[in-house]
């Protein structure tokens, strides 16, 4: 069954639209698929149809979240090839490229010999080739980590260099392990990069025990030390109360922008 | 010991000078309604700028769970160095999207699948909010949520989305959407309307000058 694109990939601005596979020809492949699968019902194929519809509107008019979610919709009500390919295309358009890889691995696995298949490889190797890796490298295996990247917490074993697929962007990761104190991380990522972080974590100043003494604590070149870390903390205080003095923010879950 | 003494004052002094905040702060206190499921149920909240759909990443960190009775969940918002223009009009709008899913992550919102939102409401709903940060200033907000969107007819086709309740002002069902899209209701906030400033606070007759209709009262 032969494939019909509207308009040349490369066409930039609408180029994502354009790529879709059309609406016209798909919505014969949803009744095609339709009538060809025993647990399709008619109703089931006006709704795959439906859905298909309302994708490719969301996608004209650049509502990418809207279309991924009817194109994924009317796949799973169809199972039909080229709506799974549009979700793929959809979530290209949205810059998630590790989830647009993932869905044409789908594609390429479960449809193999369908034309939208044939499509979708190159696609998939060029998105493949966006996603970014986060090398995270200093965490100790036997150690209890809480690690959040945007927010989000990580689920990830602690191992010495664990491996973390992200999307190409701006990302802040924070590792936090009882008794440290806590690290930060924030950076942008081009397409396909690949970033090592150290996670180094400074322990956290044991609290002294009472009757517990220290010899250090009357030694001059203690308190020479201890004079210049304060002058260079207050004089570094000012400096940084004149940049970011600024209004509090009530409440410690802030999002800033 | 005395030389660093006298510094102190010195450099603290000199902190004192020129400083000018440059940040907008806005506090939301938001009144939310039980759950009405009988499994936990979580809201999350992304924020941005521009129009929907907003990106996917960029949410308040700390999620809500919502409990057998109404409860409410504060979170705040800073923009460093206010990163738009107020005297373009829309600009410094600010939309606040506020989810209610199953799971604490919101995860399964993003898949949209029919077989999830059987269980999972997958309900949002979008608040455009007129210019509610202010250089140097903090605001407040505080919408009350007293009902989770729903579907009027069968959860998985969800082609038509229960009305929002008298209680959200400003507030319609989001027909951008669409049919087969999750419920969602759409709320146009005016800030001389709800946007509190922390500095100034007007009354019941407005958060403007004039009540209603000057300046902001965080914008003079």
């Amino acid at each position: 069954m032969p494939l019909e694109w509207i308009g040349e990939p490369g066409d930039n601005g609408r180029q994502m639209t354009r790529a879709l596979i059309s609406l016209t020809l798909a919505a014969g492949l949803l009744a095609a698929s339709a009538r060809g699968s025993a647990q399709s019902s008619d109703a089931n194929r006006d709704a795959a149809r439906d859905a298909f519809l309302r994708g490719q509107q969301a996608a004209d008019s650049g509502r990418w979240s809207d279309a991924l979610r009817a194109f994924e919709q009317a796949y799973l009500m169809s199972g039909v090839p080229t709506a799974l390919f549009n979700a793929g295309m959809a979530l290209r358009a949205l810059g998630r490229h590790k989830e647009a890889r993932d869905t044409f691995d789908r594609l390429i696995e479960s449809h193999p010999d369908s034309p939208a298949t044939e499509q979708a490889r190159p696609l998939r190797d060029e998105e493949a080739a966006r996603v970014a890796v986060l090398e995270l490298a200093g965490l100790d295996p036997s150690a209890e980590y809480e690690l959040r990247l945007d927010g989000r917490r990580l689920d990830v074993p602690a191992e010495p260099v664990t491996e973390v697929e992200v999307d190409p962007g701006q990302h802040g990761l924070s590792a936090e392990r009882e008794g440290y104190e806590t690290f930060t991380w924030e950076g942008r990522l081009d397409d396909g990069a690949r970033e090592r972080i150290e996670i180094v974590m400074a322990e956290l100043e044991r609290r002294q025990q009472p009757g517990e003494t220290s010899s250090v604590a009357k030694s001059p070149i203690l308190w020479i030390a201890v004079a210049v870390v304060v002058i260079g903390g207050a004089i570094g205080l000012g400096v940084w109360l004149a940049k970011d003095s600024g209004v509090e923010p009530a409440y410690d879950n802030v999002f800033r922008f | 010991m005395r030389p660093m003494l006298r510094l102190l004052p010195l450099a603290l002094a000199l902190a004192s000078f020129g400083c000018e905040a440059s940040n907008a702060v806005l506090d939301v206190q938001m009144g939310l309604p039980a759950n009405p499921l009988g499994e936990p149920m979580f809201v999350r909240v992304l924020v941005a700028r521009g129009d929907f759909p907003v990106p996917e990443n960029t949410w308040v960190p700390e999620p809500h769970e919502l409990t057998t009775g109404p409860s409410t969940y504060q979170f705040s918002i800073e923009d460093p160095d206010l990163a738009c223009d107020p005297g373009t009009a829309g600009d410094c709008d600010l939309l606040v999207e506020v989810r209610f899913c199953l799971d604490r992550e919101c995860a399964s919102l993003r898949t949209g699948t029919p077989e999830i939102r059987a269980t999972d409401p997958q309900a949002t709903i979008r608040y455009r909010i007129e210019r509610p940060l202010f250089v140097g200033q903090r605001t407040q907000w505080e919408p009350v949520i007293s009902a989770v969107p729903a579907c009027v007819d069968d959860a998985t086709t969800c082609a038509m989305t229960m009305p929002p309740p008298d209680g959200l002002s400003g507030c319609v069902v989001d027909s951008s959407v669409g049919a087969g899209g999750p419920p969602t209701w759409f709320c146009d906030i005016l800030h001389c309307n709800e946007i509190v400033c922390a500095d100034d606070p007007g009354g019941a007759g407005g958060q403007c000058e004039g009540g209603r209709t000057g300046p902001h009262l965080c914008d003079r």
